[in-house]
C-alpha cells in the first residue's frame, strides 16, 4: 500500500479520503474484495494504476470504471460533487477494461452506395464482403483491392450479405447476396493465391432463392445445420438450406410485358437453378426488417415494422414469443452471454430485451444518442458487454450494456434504466446515411453508406489486450 | 222681491261682518251655496218662476244684483261717484271697492260667475311715531308752486335769496334745436376722404340694433307667436291621427310586476303586511362612545369597516427602551422636518412614571387627520375574480401523451431539379412516388431514401400530381403531367403483381374500341408510346387542359380529375376496367366557381368538390347536390377527408386550416391559424393513428392529433403537435404536398427546394 500511496500526487493530502470498494465482472481481473481508502482527487487514470497495482499486472491494463451505471469521466470528488453524495458513505467502484476509442484507420471507396458489410474470418487475411445498391457485391481485401466483384445478376440493390464459408475455411469461399429484385443468389468462388491482379475476380451465381415478393432486408446463415433464412418487406420470412436438394425447385416469374430495355441493359444473366424455400414464416404484418439466428441454431429472432420481436422455431416455423415493443424495429443483435437482444428502432433509440420466457417485462433498458433510425447492429468480438451501431443519422455508436443508470429523465418508454454511448464515430467523408457495420477483432469496427466508402476504425492498443487475455 | 233679497243679503253680510273669521278661500264657495238658497228661496217667493230652469234663475239673479247696484248708489248719494260705475265695469277692482265703501266696510261687486261678491276695505295700519327720517328736499316751504308761475325764481332760501327755478326741458330741446345738423351727422371724419362721416337712417338703425344687441336683420322677430301644435284642444284635424296607444288602456305590466313582487313576498312571509311598529324607538338611543369597538354593524354590501390603526409600538410607550429614544442629532433632523415628511408625529420619550405623562398636545389634530383619512379614502370592496389565467386555457393532452407522431426528418430524397409537386405513398408503406417540376416521377426506397425508379414524363411540363391506387392488389401509380394522366405500373414490384396491375389497366382496350362512334368524350384514352410504354406506362389519358390534381375513388376502379384552366369540363370521373371518362357536371353553372381539389368520401357514393371559397357534396347516387360547406376561406388550396368520412379538413391560402364536421354545420367546427402564410397541402393519417398535417408555403409542416370519437356527442380532439421545420423556401413557395405513411406515423413531404423528406 505504501507504493499505492506513491501513485498519490502530493496535493492529495489536503483532499478527504473516501473508502471505495471495488469489484468486477470479469473474473479473469478480480481481486480480493477489500475497502481501499483512496484521495477524491484521484481520476480514472490514479485508478486504473491503482487496480493494476493490486492485480500485480506485468504491463498495465487500462481501466474504466463505472459508479452507478455510469463512467468515471471526472476526479471522484466531481463525481460526488454532481451527484450529491457524501465522501463519507463508502462507494461502489466497478472496474472494467477500458474500451479504447476507436481511430479511424481508412476507407475505401466504391461507386455506388453500400448497403451492407461482412468480414470474413481471419485466416489467412480477412476481407470485406459488400453489398452495394448498384445490384453487385465486392470483396475487398483490406489493403483496398477490390478482390471479387459479383456479375449484376441483381437487377436491383443488394440489401443484404453474407458469408457461407469464409474464404481460407476451405479453398472454396461462399457467400449470399440478397436485395431489392426479391431474390437470394448463391455465390461461390476460389480465392486466388497468388497477388490480387488488376483485374477483379467475376462471380458467377450458382443457385437462385425465390420466394419472397418485395424487398429482401436480411440474411442470417447458421454454419451448423446449414440454413439460412431471410426476412423480406412482404412481412414474411424464408427458411432456406444451402443443401439445393432439400429445396423445392421454382420457376422463376416473369414479367408478361418483356421490355426491350431489360434484353438491351445488359449481357444476359447467367442462368442459375431456381429454388423455393424451406418454409415460409408469416408471424409478422409488416415489413420484417432483420432477423437473426439464435445461438441455438433451430431459433431466430425478427423484428419488424409492426413493433414486434418475434422469437421462431425454425423446426416448426412457428412462433414460440412475441415481444411488442412501443416503435418500428429495423434491426437486431443477440449478446448471448448476458441473455440479451439489442434492437435498433426507429425511434431512434435502442432497446435491451430479455428473450427468455421467464423474464418479465418488455425491454430492460434504452439506450439513446442516435438521431435516426438505427439500422444496424454488431457486438463487440472482445467484450461481450460492448455492441456497436449503425444509423441513419451518419454516425456509428459503441454502447456498453453496463453503463445504464436507472435514471428517469426522458424514460417515458424505457422501463427504468437507459443508458448514453460510450464512443460515436462520425463519417470521415462528413455526411450520409450509415446502412451497415461489422465488427472483427483483427479488422475493427467497419461501416458502410450512403458515402459509397467501407470506413475502418479500430480501438488503438486492442491488440495489447488481446494479449493480456491470451496469456 | 228684489228688495226683500237684498235687505236679506245685507243682513247677512253684516252678520258675516261681525265674524270675519272665515278664510279668503270660503268666500267663492259661499254665493254658490247662497245662489242655490237663493233660488229655493225665490221658488218660495215666487210661484210663476218655478218652470224656469236653474241657469236662467242665476241670470236672474245677477241681473237683481246690478240693479241693486243702482239702488245702492241711489241710495247713498254721498259715495264717489266714479267709484260704482267703475265697480260695474272692471267687476272687482278690491281697493276701489274698498275706498269707495269706507262707511259700509263692505262692498258687494258682481263676481266673475255673475254672483255678488263683498269686498272688505284693507285695514289701514296707524303709524304713531313721527317721520322724522323722512328726508326734506324742499326748501322753500309749503307753498304752491303756482304762485311764482310767473317769476324765474320759486321761493326764497333761508339768506332770502331767491331759489331760482331748475332749468325745464323745454328749454333745452329749444337751445338744441336751435343748433342746425346735417342729416345723419355722426361727428366722425372719414378716415379715407376727410369729409364728414354721414350715416343713413338704415345704418342707424342697424347701429341701434346691435347695440340693443338684436338682429339687425329687416322684418325678423325675435318672438314670433307661438304656435301651439300640442295643446289640450281636441282638434278637428289632429296631427296624427295614429289611434291610442295600446299601453293608455292596457293595465301596466311593469305595475302588475311590482305587485306580484310584493304579493309573492307576502306570501313567503318576507313582507308583512300589518307588521306592528317597533317600540324600540320610544326609547331614545343611547351610543357607548366608551366602548373598544363600534357596535358590529349588520352584515351589508356597502358597509366597509374602516382599517384598523396599528398596535402602539415600542417607542409609544411611556417609558421606552432606550435604544428606542432618539438622540440629539436624530432630534435636530425630526425637528427640522417638514412635519408632513415625518415618519411619526411625535418623538419617543422617557417618563419617570405614568401619571407624569402630559398630555398628547397634537391629539385633536391626529384624530382629525384619522377621520379626514377615513372619509377621503375611497373603500370599495372590489370584487376581483381570483383566475388562474392556466385554467382559462383549454384542458389538451400533452403532446409527450400523444406519441408517437413525426418529430424529426428521417430522409432526404435528393434528386429532382426543381420543385416537388407531388408525393405519395404506396399502399404497402415501402416505396413513396414524387413528382416534380422537372417532369419526372420517381419511386424512393422509404428508409434509405435510393431513387429505385425513374420515368421521364415530359421535358417541359411538371408532373402536378402523383396518386397510388388505393388497393392492395395491381400497384398502379396515376400521375398527371399536363394535359395526360398517366397510369403506370413501375416495374420494382413482383412480377406478379406487375402483370395484375397491366392487366387492370389494359381490360379496358376492348371497351374502347367499341365505343369508336361516340361523341367526343372529354378524355381521350390511348396506349402510349413504346418508350414510355417500356418504362411501364400503360395507359395515357388526355384531356383537354393541364390536370392539377387526382383523386382515386377506394376501390381503384374510378379515378378523378380537376383541370381548373377548363372552365367547362374542370372535374372528369375515369373509369379504369371501361377506359371511359365522363364529366358528372355538364354545365358550368352547377359547379360554380373554379374547382380546386375533389375528393371521393371513403365509404359513401359522394364527391368533395372544393371550388375557390365552397366545398360541394355531391350524392352520385342520386346525382344531386347534397350539401355545401362555406369554410369561410378566401381561396382553398386543399382538402383531406377523414378516413372515417365525417370529417374534413381544409387548407386555403389565406393561412387557415379549418376542420368542418360534417354533422355539424356548414361552417367549420375549428380554425387553426399557425402558419405564416397560405396551406399547400393538408392530409389526414389513413392508417389508424389520429394524425393529420398542413404544410405550407413557410417552410413548415405542422401535425395535429386529431381524434375523433365514437360516441357522437362528443366533438373532436385537435391538439398541435409539432412543427416540422427542414424544408428551404425558394422562391416563396414551401412545401407543396404532404402524405401519411399508410401504416406508421410517417410523414412524406414534398418541398419547392427540391427534395423530398421522411419524418419520422
Amino acid at each position: 500500500m505504501a507504493e499505492a500511496m506513491d501513485i498519490d500526487p502530493p496535493s492529495s493530502f489536503n483532499f478527504p479520503k473516501i473508502q471505495i470498494n471495488l469489484s468486477t465482472r470479469d473474473t479473469t481481473l478480480s481481486i480480493p474484495l477489500q475497502p481501499l481508502r483512496i484521495p477524491t482527487n484521484l481520476k480514472r487514470y490514479g485508478l486504473s494504476t491503482l487496480v493494476n497495482h493490486l492485480l500485480e499486472t506485468s504491463k498495465p491494463i487500462p481501466f474504466d470504471f463505472l459508479i452507478d451505471g455510469k463512467y468515471l469521466r471526472t476526479s471522484i470528488d466531481e463525481y460526488l460533487t454532481q451527484a450529491g453524495l457524501s465522501s463519507e458513505k463508502p462507494l461502489d467502484v466497478e472496474y472494467v477494461r477500458s474500451q479504447l476509442p476507436p481511430t479511424y484507420i481508412g476507407s475505401f471507396e466504391q461507386d455506388d452506395w453500400i448497403s451492407s458489410v461482412n468480414i470474413s474470418s481471419p485466416s489467412p487475411a480477412s476481407t470485406i464482403l459488400t453489398g452495394s445498391f448498384n445490384g453487385t457485391a465486392q470483396i475487398t481485401s483490406l489493403s483496398g483491392e477490390v478482390l471479387a466483384r459479383t456479375v449484376p445478376m441483381h437487377t436491383q440493390s443488394v440489401k443484404s450479405t453474407t458469408w457461407i464459408s469464409h474464404p481460407g475455411q476451405s479453398t472454396e469461399a461462399s457467400f449470399l447476396t440478397a436485395g431489392l429484385d426479391r431474390t437470394i443468389n448463391f455465390w461461390s468462388y476460389t480465392p486466388s493465391e497468388e497477388p490480387p491482379s488488376s483485374q477483379p475476380l467475376q462471380i458467377s451465381p450458382t443457385t437462385s432463392y425465390i420466394s419472397h415478393k418485395s424487398t429482401i432486408t436480411s440474411l442470417s446463415y447458421s454454419p451448423s445445420t446449414s440454413q439460412f433464412i431471410s426476412s423480406s418487406a412482404d412481412h414474411t420470412i424464408a427458411l432456406w438450406s444451402t443443401n439445393s436438394t432439400l429445396l423445392p425447385t421454382v420457376t422463376a416469374p416473369q414479367s408478361t410485358a418483356f421490355t426491350r430495355k431489360r434484353r438491351r441493359t445488359t449481357t444476359k444473366p447467367p442462368s442459375t437453378i431456381k429454388k423455393g424455400p424451406l418454409a415460409v414464416i408469416t408471424s409478422h404484418t409488416a415489413p420484417v426488417s432483420q432477423v437473426i439466428h439464435s445461438t441455438d441454431p433451430t431459433a431466430a429472432y425478427s423484428v419488424s415494422w409492426d413493433k414486434s420481436i418475434i422469437t421462431h422455431d425454425l423446426i416448426t416455423s412457428q412462433p414460440v414469443s412475441t415481444r411488442t415493443t412501443q416503435h418500428p424495429l429495423l434491426s437486431i443483435t443477440t449478446l448471448p452471454s448476458l441473455n440479451l437482444l439489442a434492437a435498433g428502432s426507429a425511434a431512434r433509440h435502442i432497446t435491451l430485451h430479455d428473450p427468455r420466457e421467464s423474464s418479465r417485462t418488455v425491454q430492460t433498458a434504452v439506450l439513446r444518442g442516435h438521431t435516426n433510425g438505427v439500422v444496424s447492429l454488431v457486438k463487440s468480438p472482445e467484450n461481450e458487454y460492448i455492441f456497436a451501431s449503425g444509423s441513419h443519422d451518419g454516425s456509428v455508436r459503441i454502447w456498453d450494456v453496463r453503463s445504464v443508470s436507472s435514471t428517469t429523465d426522458g424514460g417515458d418508454d424505457g422501463e427504468g434504466k437507459s443508458g448514453g454511448s460510450l464512443f460515436v464515430i462520425k463519417r470521415e467523408s462528413g455526411s450520409g446515411k450509415v446502412f451497415g457495420v461489422d465488427w472483427s477483432r483483427d479488422v475493427g469496427l467497419v461501416s458502410v453508406g450512403e458515402d459509397k466508402k467501407i470506413q475502418v476504425n479500430r480501438g488503438e492498443g486492442m491488440a495489447d489486450v488481446t494479449v493480456m487475455d491470451q496469456s | 222681491m228684489t228688495t226683500k233679497a237684498t235687505t236679506r243679503k245685507r243682513s247677512r253680510a253684516e252678520a258675516e261682518a261681525e265674524k270675519p273669521v272665515l278664510s279668503s278661500e270660503d268666500e267663492f264657495e259661499i254665493p254658490e251655496i247662497n245662489g242655490d238658497e237663493d233660488s229655493s228661496d225665490d221658488s218660495d217667493f215666487t210661484a210663476g218662476d218655478e218652470d224656469s230652469d236653474e241657469e236662467e234663475e242665476i241670470s236672474s239673479g245677477a241681473e237683481d244684483e246690478e240693479d241693486e247696484e243702482d239702488i245702492d248708489s241711489d241710495e247713498i248719494p254721498s259715495e264717489d261717484e266714479v267709484s260704482p260705475k267703475e265697480n260695474g265695469a272692471t267687476n272687482g277692482d278690491a281697493s276701489d271697492d274698498e275706498e269707495a265703501a269706507p262707511i259700509d266696510n263692505v262692498k258687494v261687486v258682481t263676481g266673475a260667475d255673475g254672483n255678488p261678491r263683498y269686498i272688505y276695505p284693507e285695514i289701514e295700519p296707524v303709524y304713531d311715531s313721527d317721520d322724522t327720517d323722512a328726508e326734506e328736499t324742499n326748501t322753500i316751504g309749503n307753498i304752491p308752486l303756482e304762485y311764482y308761475e310767473n317769476y324765474p325764481h320759486v321761493g326764497y332760501d333761508i339768506n332770502g335769496k331767491r331759489i331760482m327755478r331748475p332749468a325745464a326741458g323745454k328749454a333745452l330741446d329749444t337751445l338744441l334745436d336751435s343748433i342746425e345738423l346735417p342729416k345723419g351727422w355722426t361727428g366722425l371724419v372719414d378716415k379715407n376722404s376727410g369729409a364728414a362721416l354721414n350715416l343713413t337712417e338704415e345704418e342707424l338703425e342697424i347701429v341701434k340694433k346691435l347695440q340693443r344687441s338684436e338682429i339687425t336683420d329687416e322684418g325678423f322677430d325675435p318672438y314670433p307667436d307661438m304656435v301651439e301644435w300640442f295643446s289640450s284642444k281636441v282638434e278637428q284635424m289632429p296631427l296624427s291621427s295614429a289611434p291610442e296607444p295600446k299601453r293608455r288602456f292596457v293595465p301596466s305590466k311593469h305595475e302588475q310586476k311590482r305587485i306580484m313582487k310584493i304579493v309573492k313576498g307576502i306570501r313567503e312571509g318576507r313582507i308583512l303586511p300589518h307588521k306592528p311598529q317597533a317600540e324600540s324607538s320610544q326609547e331614545p338611543e343611547f351610543y357607548d362612545i366608551w366602548a373598544d369597538d363600534a357596535p358590529p354593524k349588520p352584515d351589508h354590501v356597502m358597509n366597509i369597516p374602516a382599517p384598523k390603526l396599528p398596535p402602539p409600538t415600542h417607542d409609544e410607550s411611556y417609558n421606552p427602551p432606550l435604544e428606542y429614544l432618539p438622540n440629539d442629532k436624530e432630534k435636530k433632523e425630526w425637528e427640522e422636518q417638514d412635519p408632513e415628511d415625518r415618519e411619526k408625529n411625535y418623538l419617543p420619550r422617557t417618563h419617570k412614571a405614568l401619571r407624569l405623562v402630559p398630555g398628547f398636545n397634537g391629539f385633536i389634530g391626529e384624530r382629525f387627520e384619522r377621520c379626514l383619512d377615513l372619509y377621503l379614502a375611497p373603500r370599495v370592496r372590489r370584487n376581483k375574480l381570483n383566475i388562474d389565467p392556466a385554467s382559462l386555457l383549454p384542458k389538451l393532452p400533452s403532446p409527450d401523451d400523444l406519441k408517437p407522431f413525426p418529430t424529426t426528418c428521417a430522409t432526404v430524397y435528393r434528386g429532382h431539379e426543381g420543385r416537388v409537386r407531388s408525393v405519395a405513398a404506396d399502399p404497402t408503406g415501402v416505396w413513396v412516388a414524387t413528382g416534380g417540376d422537372d417532369g419526372t416521377v420517381r419511386v424512393w426506397e422509404i428508409l434509405t431514401g435510393r431513387q429505385v425508379w425513374k420515368l421521364k414524363v415530359s421535358s417541359d411540363e411538371a408532373v402536378d400530381s402523383v396518386t397510388w391506387r388505393p388497393t392492395t392488389e395491381g400497384r398502379i401509380l396515376a400521375a398527371a403531367c399536363g394535359n395526360e394522366i398517366l397510369l403506370v405500373v413501375p416495374p420494382i414490384f413482383d412480377f406478379e403483381e406487375e402483370n395484375q396491375g397491366k392487366e387492370i389497366l389494359s381490360a379496358g382496350y376492348g371497351y374502347a374500341a367499341n365505343r369508336q362512334g361516340k361523341k367526343e368524350a372529354p378524355g381521350t384514352w390511348s396506349k402510349p408510346d413504346a418508350a414510355l410504354e417500356e418504362e411501364g406506362v400503360v395507359v395515357t389519358i388526355t384531356v383537354r387542359k393541364t390536370v392539377k390534381y387526382i383523386a382515386w375513388h377506394r376501390r381503384g376502379d374510378y379515378l378523378v380529375t380537376v383541370s381548373p384552366e377548363d372552365v367547362r369540363r374542370a372535374v372528369c370521373v375515369h373509369r379504369v376496367s371501361t377506359h371511359l371518362s365522363q364529366t358528372p357536371f355538364k354545365e358550368k353553372s352547377v359547379t360554380k366557381g373554379i374547382p380546386q381539389r375533389v375528393q371521393f368520401h371513403p365509404s359513401k357514393p359522394l364527391l368533395f368538390v372544393a371550388t375557390k371559397r365552397y366545398i360541394k357534396i355531391y350524392d352520385l347516387a342520386k346525382a344531386e347536390l347534397s350539401k355545401t360547406l362555406k369554410p369561410g376561406a378566401r381561396w382553398i388550396s386543399s382538402i383531406d377527408i377523414h378516413p372515417q368520412g365525417d370529417n374534413l379538413i381544409v387548407g386555403s391560402y389565406d393561412k387557415r386550416l379549418l376542420w368542418h364536421d360534417l354533422d355539424l354545420s356548414t361552417k367549420p367546427y375549428r380554425t387553426l391559424r399557425y402558419h405564416d402564410k397560405g396551406i399547400r397541402a393538408v392530409s389526414f393519417h389513413r392508417g389508424g393513428f389520429p394524425l393529420f398535417c398542413s404544410s405550407s408555403d413557410d417552410g413548415t409542416v405542422q401535425v395535429f392529433h386529431g381524434r375523433i370519437y365514437s360516441d357522437l356527442m362528443e366533438n373532436a380532439l385537435i391538439v398541435p403537435l409539432k412543427v416540422l421545420k427542414g424544408h428551404k423556401i425558394t422562391a416563396h413557395l414551401g412545401v407543396l404536398d404532404v402524405d401519411w405513411h399508410p401504416k406508421q406515423p410517417w410523414l412524406f413531404s414534398a418541398g419547392a427546394d427540391g427534395t423530398a423528406r421522411l419524418w419520422n
